[in-house]
């Protein structure tokens, strides 16, 4: 009875054995499995150089300390960019910390219509300061790729153009690091949550 | 026999299904957001309700601007577009929402920029009741 007992009980320990061999040798598990789904996150943003309101060159740094939300539209743009526009200024009255909260950014991605002038008047219309940018269509072109934004005219029936142009309003941080987009759909509550953490 | 009666009663009863009731349309909460001086056009938004058979909104003018147009702002995979609608669907018995960020009345070529507090004429266009007379109130930018 006990030499049967032995004898299912080796092939247990052999397999015993086997499994901490393999336990002690395999390959220790691959750092790269974190920084890779990173990276697309650090890839959004970095220091761009445009075009004020005021005519003058505007470097990003200029957004540094506070955090900001930033969002890519057109002047001559009706219902979606003033709505977007318009939805910053109410969250910002929201969080409760006046214009420190956050700075809102409103970049043309409709260059050849949209000089330092219009987007000034544009943005001026939220009375509550609205960082207005325009740039160079290169200028334009760098700084939609740095926030992998996409545009294109879209030819109206009138003879002129509208712009289909990327919804999202990108938050980043103090730093100028990228926080969290913000949809259009998603509700102030959600969009709140994301402000506050992008303030700490 | 039963059979014959309801042979004959067939157009009677064709005709009897055809005949919805006339649309009954109340346009509400007209508004407009105020534009900046560089800004060519503008949007219109209202509530339209229905409490009859249905309807559909087929244009819309104003004596502000060159041309109204009925427009929706899809937002596809992230992308927001701005097209033309040839109508817009007012089905019986129904709240139809002319809204921020969806479909929306378009003023094209502005005679001037919309002041917010200012009074706007519009006319909605009706296929079965004709043209409704409604006053856009302009609100400052960032009022809602």
């Amino acid at each position: 009875m006990l030499a049967r007992i032995r004898l299912i009980l080796w092939p247990l320990v052999a397999l015993a054995v086997v499994g901490l061999i393999w336990l002690a040798t395999r390959p220790p598990p691959s750092p790269t499995v974190q920084s890779s789904s990173e990276l697309p996150l650090a890839s959004i943003g970095g220091a761009f150089t445009l075009v004020g309101s005021d005519g003058r060159p505007f470097a990003s740094s200029r957004l540094a300390g506070k955090p900001f939300a930033i969002f890519f539209g057109f002047t001559h743009c009706p219902d979606v960019c003033p709505t977007t526009l318009a939805r910053l200024t109410r969250l910002r009255r929201l969080l409760g910390e006046g214009d420190q909260g956050f700075a809102i950014v409103f970049v043309s991605v409709d260059p050849a219509r949209d000089g330092p002038a219009e987007v000034g008047a544009y943005t001026r219309l939220f009375a509550t300061p609205v960082v207005g940018l325009t740039g160079t269509p290169a200028q334009i072109e760098q700084v939609k790729r740095q926030f992998a934004v996409y545009s294109a005219k879209a030819p109206s029936p009138g003879g002129g153009y509208s712009v289909d142009h990327t919804a999202t309003v990108f938050l980043m941080d103090q730093g100028g690091h990228f926080i969290a987009t913000l949809a259009p759909e998603e509700a102030d509550a959600v969009a709140l949550d994301k402000l506050r953490r992008a303030a700490r | 026999m039963v059979t014959n009666l309801l042979l004959a009663m067939t157009p009677l009863l064709l005709v009897t299904a055809c005949a919805s009731p006339p649309p009954a349309i109340a346009v509400r909460n007209v508004w407009a957001r105020a534009t900046s001086p560089g800004q060519t056009n503008g949007a219109v938004y209202a509530t339209i309700v229905n409490s009859g058979g249905a309807d559909r909104l087929t244009g819309a003018a104003s004596e502000r601007a060159r041309s109204a147009m009925l427009h929706s702002s899809p937002t596809e995979n992230g992308v927001a577009k701005m097209r033309m609608l040839a109508e817009v669907a007012i089905p019986a018995e129904a709240t139809v929402a002319l809204s921020p960020g969806a479909t929306h009345i378009m003023l094209d070529g502005l005679s001037g920029p919309l002041i917010a507090g200012e009074k706007v004429a519009v006319t909605l266009r009706f296929a079965k009741s004709g043209p409704r007379s409604v006053t856009a109130i302009v609100t400052a930018p960032g009022a809602r």
